[in-house]
């Protein structure tokens, strides 16, 4: 049960990073991420699956259409309705419009049936402290630790850290210092259409992809990034974990039909005593 | 000036309606309501096909009394909101005497009562919840109610498995919960107990909570009512965890070719209950012309559906050629239908407008559909 609550944060934990990276830096409740992670995951079953790419290809090549899909979304939809000053409730419409889009597309091309990354194969199990884990499993784990140290790391010891945090803080005050929050913005759309690739496909290898998997996936990711505060990695850390852990231990307490009630009751608690996250800043007073 | 764009107005105007109409006039009119996108496709796609066969065979034998049978077929998603606009659209539209659909149970549930009132009559090919027993006098499905399949795969487990105490994994919708309801019905009323009961949603990917729930319980197995997409998840996930409890299938799920593909080593061994496959010359003669037609076996309800049309049609036969068909004389026509000797099987209609067909237990080996035995009739 606790190996499960691990898996399951760790996968909440990537898309819920997919998600802070965009809104943290354009402030918009961006769909796109759903839209690059089901992208993603089907760019993987067609190399792999029917091209007959090794699977470690099909994955690379999954990730690049995953990035370039998020980067495009922030090229052509995102930054013409930015010049026109259009609101964040406008972006985030546009952006779920994409998502649709994209899910649509998938489903009138591949079909609306579930697929299998790994069809027929029987994936080897460990045993690790009296938990039972699958290899794939393992491999989510080890990603997102990597992710989570990445993050950590790029985001308050590199330069990119640092252009990323004065474009998010005070655009005008950025530019004036010479950086060009545009080339900010789309790396930043580039890098969460990359984690929402990364967490499509790892949600492909251990269950099934189907064209909707990327929505409910994001809504899990953002009510986790929500519940910790947006810009907050430690605080997103921490959310998954509780997230994942009522998810789990709410089906052994109650009925699992009430999986999905737990948790965005929760959100809702939070949201009205602590608008801001648990770990996350009050909200400014503007 | 005036008058010539009325002109073209009523021009417009007669072409809506003669385009409306949907057909030249004269066809015999078969609607059908399936869920051909969406999650369920891949149960509506095949007795579309079994559908459409069933109508070419019947045109290219000259039609009914010289005119020809149309099969108007319109889109449900499996879900009963969708399912009642394609109702309606077809009977604004075409206004058909009878309607093959649907195929999810709660679609059949919600455009039954509409049905009823209208005077159409409805034939499902695979709705398979009990309740559709009370639905109406105009509700007719060639596919046995899960009453009779879950009574008799309770009193199979009971009785000749020796089983006293399972859990129950179930598909959370009408189709799950009607199935879930008379296994336990009957299997509590053996003296068996069940000791859980888990519902998941029809989109739910990861079934693991659920399973490791089962796996600290004090059960022998795990009854499950599934589609095929969380027929591979089941088998797949409940290795993973080690679950370590037979797995017995209340669906046909487990036949679909997806399944055999998908779970791979994971459904070797799984046991599961259907209603008995058919033989006889009717049998195998849809089977070639299935093959012919769509390249490949004749998938689930694919006969059902088959068998629906050709029901429909034979009581368009039975009335006089010139008069206008209505859902009633096609309903009275249905009731009396005995031993009919059709593509899904020998069709008897009881009184409730269900058909009563014999179930067979099956078992995956060697990753093949093996027959076990065969149960009641």
């Amino acid at each position: 049960m606790l190996a499960n609550t691990l898996v399951a944060a760790a996968g909440l934990f990537i898309v819920g990073a997919a998600f802070s990276v965009i809104y943290a830096a354009t402030g918009v409740f961006h769909f796109g991420v759903g839209a690059a992670l089901a992208l993603g995951a089907y760019v993987a079953y067609l190399a792999a699956g029917i091209l007959h790419i090794p699977l470690m290809g099909a994955i690379v090549l999954a990730l690049a259409a995953a990035s370039a899909c998020g980067w495009a979304l922030g090229r052509w939809l995102f930054l013409p309705l930015q010049r026109r000053r259009a609101s964040s409730l406008i972006q985030m419409l546009a952006s779920l419009g994409a998502y649709i889009v994209v899910q649509e597309c998938i489903a009138l091309f591949m079909g609306d049936e579930a697929r299998s990354l790994l069809p027929g194969r029987q994936v080897s199990v460990v045993s690790l402290l009296g938990a039972r884990l699958t290899s794939i499993q393992l491999g989510i784990l080890a990603i997102s630790i990597l992710v989570a140290g990445g993050g950590w790391w790029i985001g308050r010891v590199s330069r990119v850290g640092l252009v990323f945090r004065a474009v998010s803080s005070d655009p005008t005050l950025a530019r004036i210092s010479g950086i060009n929050p545009d080339r900010v913005a789309l790396g930043c759309f580039a890098m969460g259409g990359l984690l929402g690739g990364v967490s499509g496909i790892m949600v492909g290898l251990d269950l099934v992809i189907t064209p909707t998997m990327g929505l409910h996936a994001l809504l899990l990711g953002v009510v986790a990034t929500l519940i910790g505060g947006v810009g907050s990695l430690a605080g997103l850390l921490v959310a998954s974990l509780v997230v994942a852990f009522l998810q789990q231990f709410g089906v052994l307490a109650l009925s699992s039909e009430w999986l999905d009630v737990i948790v965005f009751l929760m959100l809702i608690v939070i949201m009205l005593w602590r608008p801001g996250g648990v770990m996350g800043l009050r909200l400014r007073r503007s | 000036m005036k008058n010539s764009r009325f002109l073209a107005l009523a021009a417009a105007a007669g072409l809506l309606l003669i385009g409306g109409c949907g057909g030249r006039q004269g066809d015999y009119v078969i609607g059908a309501t399936l869920p051909l996108t969406g999650d369920a496709a891949q149960w509506g796609i095949p007795p579309s096909r079994g559908a459409e066969l069933a109508v070419k065979q019947i045109n290219e034998a000259g039609g009914i009394h010289g005119r020809k049978l149309k099969l108007v077929t319109e889109d449900t998603r499996c879900h009963p909101k969708d399912g009642v606009s394609a109702y309606r659209k077809l009977t604004q539209s075409v206004h058909p005497a009878a309607i093959v659909g649907g195929v999810c149970s709660s679609v059949t549930l919600a455009i039954a009562p509409l049905a009823e009132r209208d005077g159409v009559v409805l034939v499902s090919p695979a709705s398979t919840n009990p309740k559709i027993s009370q639905a109406g006098r105009f509700i007719f499905r060639v596919i046995p109610s899960d009453d009779l399949r879950g009574k008799a795969f309770a009193r199979y487990l009971h009785d000749q498995v020796g089983l006293k105490k399972v859990a129950i994994l179930y598909v959370n919708n009408e189709g799950g919960v009607g199935n879930k309801e008379s296994f336990s019905r009957t299997f509590t009323s053996l003296g068996g107990k069940v000791v859980a009961a888990e519902g998941y949603a029809q989109e739910a990917t990861d079934l693991r909570a659920q399973l490791t729930k089962i796996k600290g319980m004090d059960c022998q197995a795990v009854v499950v009512v599934s589609y095929p997409k969380d027929t591979v998840l089941v088998m797949k996930q409940s290795r993973e965890i080690g679950l370590g409890l037979p797995l017995y299938f209340q669906t046909e799920a487990v036949e679909d070719p997806s399944v055999l593909r998908d779970a791979g080593k994971a459904a070797e061994g799984a046991l599961y209950i259907l209603p008995a496959q058919a033989s006889g010359d009717t049998v195998k003669r849809f089977k070639e012309a299935y093959k012919k037609a769509y390249g490949k076996d004749p998938e689930l309800f694919a006969a059902e559906a088959y068998d629906a049309v050709q029901l429909i049609a034979a009581a368009f036969r039975s009335l006089p050629a010139k008069e206008k068909v209505t859902g009633d004389p096609v309903r009275r026509y249905l009731e009396g239908v005995k031993k009919y000797q059709g593509a899904s099987g020998v069709i008897t209609f009881d009184k409730n407008g269900d058909v009563v067909k014999p179930m067979a237990i099956k078992k995956i080996q060697n990753g093949k559909p093996v027959l076990v035995t065969t149960i009641g009739g």
